[in-house]
């Protein structure tokens, strides 16, 4: 591809992603807030900015500088890492994803509880073992944002 | 009832989403999201799959989808996810509420944009918390339409009585 093939699919990629890629490390924010019973006061408090610029942060809707990204990460006690294409460290998250690459198992919900046991049983073989080794085959190169707690 | 475990891949690739290009967010789920499979078993004959692949058919509803998928998978990794969305691009509301066996049970929908929905229904049973995608849809509307609550209903009422 040249630059003129790249600059497009950049463009493409621009208008199917970027809600996603802003609102990705917001919801990682969330949740952690949400973990450690932190609200929106509080981060403002940590950061000596008014609770309405963090409720316009925590939208997800906003293209946020890094500097902000960051210290919202320090408001919330946690690093923020960030890396290009496959790492180390995220392979050994691999068994965690949720990004898993196929429907995996089929639950039956139809008549006793025996169906039940068995399906059960299967469903937690395959998401501890065959689902973490499916993992590491799939997001290769994909970016990634995460917090680490 | 038979029932798929749903990853975020396999409902991005039906959407026609690049997942080699979509962020990356680990954690571990604490609810199940999975969708009722037809009678032939097969998943890409579900309402779901087949409400995926017609309603997100262009690179902005494709845009919204995303947005919506990745929001309520990183709140399945909370034990209540309800305040995950408040205030935030992605709305998630009751699109429809109803009585069944003397409880009140409700419909869920996470909104992105004016049009852009995916229907939903958090369960938690014996087995363990489920989140349920119904379907998706790409439509301007004040309320939910009459053949989305209806089949809501109906599919609702076979998850209580199955007693999952």
């Amino acid at each position: 591809m040249n630059n003129f093939d790249i600059a497009q699919q950049i463009a493409e990629d621009a208008e199917i992603f970027g809600f996603a890629r802003r609102a990705a490390p917001i919801f990682e924010i969330r949740r952690l807030m949400q973990l450690k019973g932190l609200r929106n006061i509080d981060i403002a408090e940590r950061l000596g900015v008014s609770e309405a610029n963090v409720s316009r942060w925590l939208r997800g809707d906003q293209n946020l500088k890094l500097d902000t990204v960051h210290s919202l990460a320090d408001a919330v006690e946690e690093k923020l890492n960030i890396c290009f294409g496959e790492s180390t460290v995220r392979s050994s998250w691999a068994g965690m994803r949720f990004s898993d690459p196929e429907p995996l198992v089929v639950v039956s919900a139809s008549c006793n509880d025996a169906d039940y046991g068995f399906h059960r049983e299967m469903m937690v073989s395959m998401s501890d073992e065959v689902f973490s080794f499916i993992c590491e085959e799939v997001e290769a190169n994909e970016g990634c944002v995460a917090f680490n707690f | 009832m038979k029932l798929h475990r749903l990853s975020r891949t396999y409902i991005l690739d039906k959407a026609g989403i690049n997942t080699a290009k979509a962020v990356t967010i680990n954690g571990t789920l604490k609810w199940v999201p999975v969708m009722i499979l037809p009678a032939s078993g097969l998943p890409d004959k579900s309402f779901f799959t087949k409400s995926v692949i017609s309603d997100v058919n262009d690179n902005s509803k494709r845009a919204h989808f995303l947005a919506m998928v990745d929001a309520i998978y990183s709140g399945m990794m909370l034990d209540d996810f309800s305040g995950h969305f408040a205030n935030s691009a992605v709305n998630y509301k009751v699109a429809h509420s109803f009585k069944y066996s003397g409880k009140s049970e409700n419909l869920r929908e996470l909104k992105h944009g004016n049009k852009d929905r995916i229907y939903l229904y958090p369960y938690t049973g014996k087995l363990g918390r489920y989140v349920f995608f119904f379907e998706a849809a790409h439509k301007n509307q004040q309320q939910t339409e009459k053949g989305v609550r209806d089949r809501a209903e109906e599919l609702i009422k076979k998850i209580i009585d199955a007693n999952l």
